[in-house]
């Protein structure tokens, strides 16, 4: 039988004193209040200096953690992504040290290398039973997979497993084992599983987004992707999760059966699984809830750890073996480096998730978005911030024109006789700025408040104080 | 043309990119969709923004026709509409609520002294005609004899089942008349017929029913309100491979022989046979 204390004698019991590193994952995502519960106590508790490794922030969280940051609570952040008004913070400056951006399959590495080593995990779980197995899908507040929590719980020095719904009975469906968890702490709720479904989840009506996903599903199959046993995943965007839902039209009507789809799992890719679309579904984050059930009810539908999805040092990878990555970006450059935090006027918009990772490993990687955002071209001379190098993305899709890497020789000449028309990304960025003028970038002189990391760990890309560069 | 997509003219994020769905042509209205105290600035809007559009068109090599629907003549705002549509290049113009030869008649005037005054080729802007009245179907014939200026119908047929105290999607029936009349009368001095948009977007079903109850009543496109809804209108509008392959059949056979009749695959193959044919090896589906 585990202990199940209060989350105050869980922190004091967990030996965490002011200057250590504490984690948390976000599948709760818009709907997680375990973040702000934990940070307001530990101010309470007088904390301090802190270094918060959370998978990304979202939704409340971004609220709490700004507190904590004002309170000097966590004077250090690393993380894959961060919304508003945190982000603002960042940017003007307020928190202490430069936040840092990995990847899922950076963190996972991180953690497990000891690059990050993570004295006191936090980890939300919507059910525990008396042993202290975790899962992500019984209870009241169910999110499904908890494939980023795994690398926290395996690595780092004291485990708190923080749940709104305690079974007697031992979980039938376990994500993390007893054996990883120190103590339970019974609260009276994690947050809102309705929200799971927030963020960067919506089904698009844009027609322009339409557009966009129509060619790169024509794309796919000009590059002969779309082949018996295909390995498939989309990011989170909205052109994205559109892409996903035409292939399953397509699939159907030609009757192709792909091998695997993963990352981020939705309600479509489990109904296509369940069609026998794909064999299999590898599941690192359950994007909405109808996922979050599927994946302790259905064989076919795996969890996934970040290490099994993206650590570029695991030989398994799950990334490495994709045919065809879908990825959305917030910014792309003539050298086709992908930013997918920053926009193109320097506000932190999104996150850098697997994004590098599944780049890095899919046969063809096809980056999807829009020509311009308000009158914000997103095809420019340079990015504000690489996140994924150029070299690893093969083909760029806007409403606009599909521009080819110049890399992919191969790639360019199966669109040409697909009649894809596919045109140089210079082309592409003149069409675009005949429309939008050609942005003002920002400065590159300020303090760095940010740094992108490879996969490895390695500083791939700064980001600088929006306060040392604005008039 | 098969499908013409309306876009409001006072919205510049829809109009930049309206060219860009695949629709054959694009119609910005000043007239339903823009409220009463916004017309002023969309006809500024429109004016500043077509040689925008037609420029990030032509760098993408979209050949599209544009045209714009005016405000009806029974409105203070049409002459005004015109003179814009003129000053920036428009050639199409789009009329609502034409009954009569006498309305024509009153917009062609204006035309003429617009043209005599931009020193533009007289005739040179063309209107499509759009019926959507009892009265103006029955005036249809009247209508296209009425000026080498018309050069298409449109057919309204929300405004018509209003007439006839019939909602839309109960009145099916009801619209063949008008649609036989309208098509009938356009194929009689070469015009072009469009049926009336859907406007439930959500009823695809409906949609594709809808477009090919106007596809056999001889209508070659139709007018829609989403971009979503123009592939299933192109692909209705379309002859299909099987179309094109029988017709190119026939074509050959007839160079082949010097009789005016023949027979292939077991079926008469006549003068009107073979028009249809050549129509179809065109891509005129009216």
């Amino acid at each position: 039988m585990k202990e199940v204390l209060t989350l105050k004698e869980a922190i004091a019991r967990s030996g965490l004193t002011s200057g250590m590193r504490i984690s948390f994952h976000h599948h709760l995502r818009l709907g997680d209040r375990v973040v702000g519960l934990v940070l307001d106590l530990l101010q309470e508790m007088h904390f301090a200096d802190l270094t918060l490794c959370v998978s990304s922030i979202m939704g409340e969280a971004c609220e709490a953690v700004l507190r904590a940051v004002k309170a000097g609570v966590v004077t250090r952040i690393e993380t894959t992504g961060m919304k508003s008004p945190l982000s603002e913070a960042v940017l003007n400056n307020e928190v202490p040290h430069p936040v840092v951006f990995r990847t899922h399959g950076g963190r996972a590495r991180a953690i497990e290398e000891g690059q990050t080593p993570v004295d006191v995990a936090f980890i939300a779980a919507s059910a525990a039973d008396r042993q202290g197995n975790l899962n992500g899908t019984s209870g009241p507040n169910p999110f499904g997979s908890m494939g980023y929590a795994h690398a926290d719980a395996e690595y780092a020095g004291y485990v708190i497993a923080i749940t709104d719904f305690l079974s007697e009975e031992p979980l039938a469906y376990q994500s993390i084992k007893a054996k990883l968890v120190d103590v339970l702490v019974k609260v009276d709720s994690i947050g809102e599983s309705e929200q799971v479904g927030g963020g960067s989840l919506r089904v698009s009506q844009n027609p322009t987004e339409h557009l966009i996903a129509e060619r790169t599903l024509a794309v796919m199959q000009a590059a002969g992707t779309l082949k018996p046993g295909f390995n498939y995943q989309a990011g989170s965007g909205g052109i994205s999760l559109l892409v996903t839902n035409l292939l399953e039209q397509y699939m159907k009507q030609h009757a192709l059966q792909g091998g695997f789809a993963s990352g981020g799992i939705t309600g479509t890719l489990v109904r296509m699984a369940k069609e026998g679309l794909f064999h299999t579904l590898w599941d690192v984050q359950s994007f909405d809830g109808e996922a979050a059930l599927s994946v302790a009810e259905n064989s076919f539908h795996k969890e996934m750890s970040a290490s099994l999805y993206a650590n570029p040092n695991n030989p398994a990878c799950i990334a490495h073996q994709l045919d065809v990555m879908v990825l959305s970006a917030t910014e792309v450059d003539l050298d086709f480096n992908v930013n997918s935090v920053s926009g193109t006027d320097g506000r932190i918009l999104g996150a850098l998730g697997g994004g590098p990772d599944t780049a890095y490993g899919a046969k063809l990687t096809i980056v999807v978005l829009p020509s311009f955002r308000g009158r914000i071209p997103m095809i420019n001379k340079e990015v504000n911030l690489i996140c994924t190098p150029g070299r690893d993305v093969d083909v760029v899709v806007t409403e606009r024109g599909i521009a080819v890497n110049p890399n992919r020789e191969d790639l360019l000449k199966a669109l040409k006789q697909a009649n894809l028309k596919p045109i140089a990304i210079e082309e592409l960025m003149m069409r675009i700025h005949a429309l939008t003028g050609e942005p003002v970038l920002p400065g590159k002189e300020g303090s760095v408040v940010a740094v992108v990391e490879d996969r490895y760990g390695k500083k791939l890309s700064p980001l600088y104080s929006s306060l040392d560069t604005q008039d | 043309m098969r499908s013409w997509l309306y876009t409001p003219a006072n919205t510049p994020s829809r109009m930049i990119n309206a060219g860009i769905y695949g629709s054959d042509g694009v119609v910005f209205d000043l007239e339903d969709s823009i409220a009463p105290d916004q017309k002023d600035e969309a006809r500024f809007l429109l004016e500043e923004m077509l040689g925008v559009i037609k420029a990030d068109l032509q760098r993408q090599g979209i050949g599209i026709h544009i045209a714009v629907r005016i405000n009806g003549l029974d409105t203070a705002w049409w002459q005004a509409d015109l003179s814009a549509c003129l000053h920036a290049g428009v050639q199409l113009v789009r009329v609502p609520k034409v009954e009569s030869q006498a309305d024509v008649h009153r917009i062609s005037a204006y035309l003429d002294q617009l043209e005599a005054e931009l020193k533009l080729p007289q005739g040179t802007t063309k209107i499509q005609a759009l019926l959507e009245t009892p009265l103006a179907v029955e005036h249809a014939f009247l209508i296209a004899a009425s000026s080498a200026r018309i050069v298409a119908f449109s057919f309204g047929a929300e405004d018509y089942c209003a007439a006839l105290g019939l909602r839309r999607k109960e009145a099916s029936l009801a619209l063949d008349y008008p649609r036989s009349r309208i098509a009938s009368a356009a194929a009689a001095f070469g015009l072009e017929a469009y049926d009336s948009v859907w406007g439930f977007l959500d009823d695809q079903a409906g949609l594709i029913e809808d477009a090919k109850r106007s596809r056999s009543l001889g209508f070659c496109g139709k007018s829609v309100i989403h971009p979503n809804q123009i592939n299933v209108i192109n692909e209705v509008f379309s002859f299909s491979a099987q179309e094109i392959e029988e017709a190119k059949r026939i074509v050959e056979a007839v160079k082949l022989t010097s009789s005016g009749v023949l027979a292939e695959q077991g079926r008469m193959v006549d003068k009107p046979v073979v028009l249809w044919a050549r129509r179809v090896l065109e891509g005129r589906t009216q």
